[in-house]
């Protein structure tokens, strides 16, 4: 008999299936969540706002429900969160912003509904920077920390999504990725997280960023919880006409092995200007274990990659713009300086450079594309680095400064995840190594378009070749 | 504002935004100054390197006007 507190970092669907033969239930699981976070919320600011009433009452209808047999999914009884940006009914959605945000206009998310309907119990809402638009100085909610280190951040937008996995408040968490917000703070925090391509799950009932690229999905503690959410929130959505119809189905059996395969490295991403040595060896000793089941490595080349560092704040300042407007005219003192500054740009960049910018990214989608023509999946550093330590923002003193901290190109600069964001193709990060300050790194694993399937054997048959758990310590 | 030319000063930037019905504090004039103005010319070099780009995804045949796996 397992008790739900020795089951806190197990896989969600481990737990589910632990729950279906009765060594603990539903409740006991929701208890044990909502009492670290208790515990551990004051420290790191994963949550803005829970619901323990409404979780205890669902927690009770959904053990009765095993008790008699009826299992809703693979994910029935497991406890999960939700990034501050989807409309939820039981709870407010703040975007992270200390604004009154009005979703009136907006229906309840489908992820979420989805999920519920699936048998898996929303307990709260989880930090993010400002409208997932940051760097955020100040957050009205409290600043996330990483659980590996207070000391250090945990990457955003998502942060709370990836600090909650990561510190064992929840069994998984639902994030929003636009250009590597899943991704990035999974990787920062040491869990799975997954964008799938662009349009696999609905959007409707999210707070947009920039629509033609932003992604709902999974931070887990496994690749198979990522899956499982794919198979239960993908398909067709009349609130979202822009859902994919073909719903996930997932393969039937695990990869044994990657023989047959073609992965292609990301040259530019393994470059010391981009990486840090220690994120290139992680992951080149993560290519060496791909290699090792059979997989044939090649060298792959993305050469507009850097570019996106222009690309990027023009398409989101210039639509951000138009969505946050009214709220910029009558509440700007209460948006924070970070987002009000990035999106006042939006109204003052000419149309004809934002034009420019379509085309630049359209010219990278279609490297991306081709660097994907005659491989089974592309690989890189998820990041350049680990979590980078927190510390107190200094304005930018002139052209050259801003350049160089704002436009820069390198290894802080968040470039490992845009290209694909804007070719739309489903990229994966798995957890790969520590580095030596203890703090994890992560291998981006890129497939084709709708190949999430791919995506997703490859990172599963890497998971269970690697054989590691990663747990911050003071949290088991 | 013409395509290439970068805006002068905060005060630039504060009867441009005035004219949309925006405002800004002294502080975030200056920092969105350096912010516009260093993305304008970043753009306008991508803009001279590159003479061979596609029409933008308004027109690109790829995953954002495809069907395909719908």
């Amino acid at each position: 008999m397992t008790l739900a507190s020795e089951a806190t970092f197990k896989a969600a669907a481990i737990q589910a299936l632990e729950m279906r033969e009765g060594q603990y239930s539903p409740s006991d699981l929701v208890e044990n969540y909502l009492s670290r976070i208790q515990a551990h919320n004051s420290s790191i600011r994963a949550f803005i706002n829970l619901d323990e009433a409404g979780a205890r009452a669902r927690a009770t209808q959904l053990s009765a429900e095993l008790e008699n047999g009826v299992v809703r999914s693979r994910l029935h009884g497991t406890v999960f969160a939700v990034k501050d940006q989807l409309r939820l009914s039981n709870l407010p959605t703040t975007g992270g912003s200390a604004t009154k945000v009005d979703t009136s206009t907006l229906p309840v998310a489908t992820v979420v509904r989805r999920l519920e309907d699936a048998g898996a119990i929303l307990v709260g809402t989880l930090n993010t920077h400002e409208f997932h638009n940051g760097p955020t100085r100040d957050f009205p909610f409290g600043r996330p920390r990483n659980p590996w280190n207070l000391a250090h951040s945990t990457g955003g937008s998502s942060s709370g999504s990836a600090a909650s996995v990561s510190a064992g408040l929840c069994s998984f968490s639902v994030g929003g990725d636009t250009g590597g917000s899943i991704r990035a703070p999974a990787a920062n925090c040491g869990v799975v997280g997954l964008k799938p391509t662009w349009s696999r799950v609905s959007r409707a009932g999210v707070i947009p960023l920039l629509a033609s690229m932003d992604c709902i999905g999974p931070l887990t503690r496994s690749v198979e919880d990522a899956e499982a959410f794919l198979e239960i929130c993908s398909g067709a959505d009349p609130a979202d006409r822009t859902a994919a119809r073909n719903h996930y189905v997932a393969p039937g059996s695990d990869l044994q092995d990657l023989q047959g395969m073609t992965i292609g490295v990301i040259e530019e991403l393994i470059a010391p200007s981009m990486s840090s040595a220690e994120a290139i060896s992680a992951a080149k000793e993560a290519i060496g274990v791909l290699e090792s089941m059979g997989a044939r490595v090649v060298s792959r080349s993305i050469p507009l990659l850097t570019e996106t560092r222009y690309v990027m704040p023009a398409l989101v300042s210039s639509e951000a713009v138009n969505y946050h407007a009214d709220s910029l005219r009558t509440q700007y003192d209460l948006f924070d300086r970070n987002t009000r500054c990035s999106m006042l740009v939006g109204a003052l960049i000419p149309s004809n450079l934002v034009k420019l910018a379509d085309r630049v990214r359209a010219s990278l989608a279609l490297q991306v594309t081709a660097a994907l023509s005659d491989v089974d999946a592309l690989v890189g550093p998820t990041a350049g680095r680990s979590a980078p330590p927190i510390v107190e923002f200094e304005p930018y003193t002139d052209a050259d400064d801003i350049r160089k901290r704002l436009y820069g190109v390198g290894i802080a600069s968040g470039q490992h995840t845009r290209p694909f964001s804007f070719a739309g193709v489903p990229a994966l990060t798995v957890p790969c190594g520590l580095d030596a300050s203890q703090l994890p790194l992560g291998l981006q694993i890129i497939g084709k378009h709708f190949g999430d399937s791919t995506v997703l054997s490859i990172g599963r048959a890497f998971e269970k070749a690697l054989g590691r758990t990663f747990i911050p310590t003071g949290y088991s | 504002m013409a395509n290439d030319e970068l805006f002068k000063d905060a005060n630039d930037i504060e009867s441009a935004l005035r004219a949309q019905g925006f405002r800004a504090d002294e502080h975030d004039l200056k920092e969105i100054l350096l912010r516009v103005n260093g993305l304008v010319e970043g753009l306008l070099a991508l803009q001279a390197a590159h003479t061979d780009l596609p029409e933008g995804l308004g027109s690109y045949n790829g995953w954002w006007a495809s069907d395909s796996g719908k």
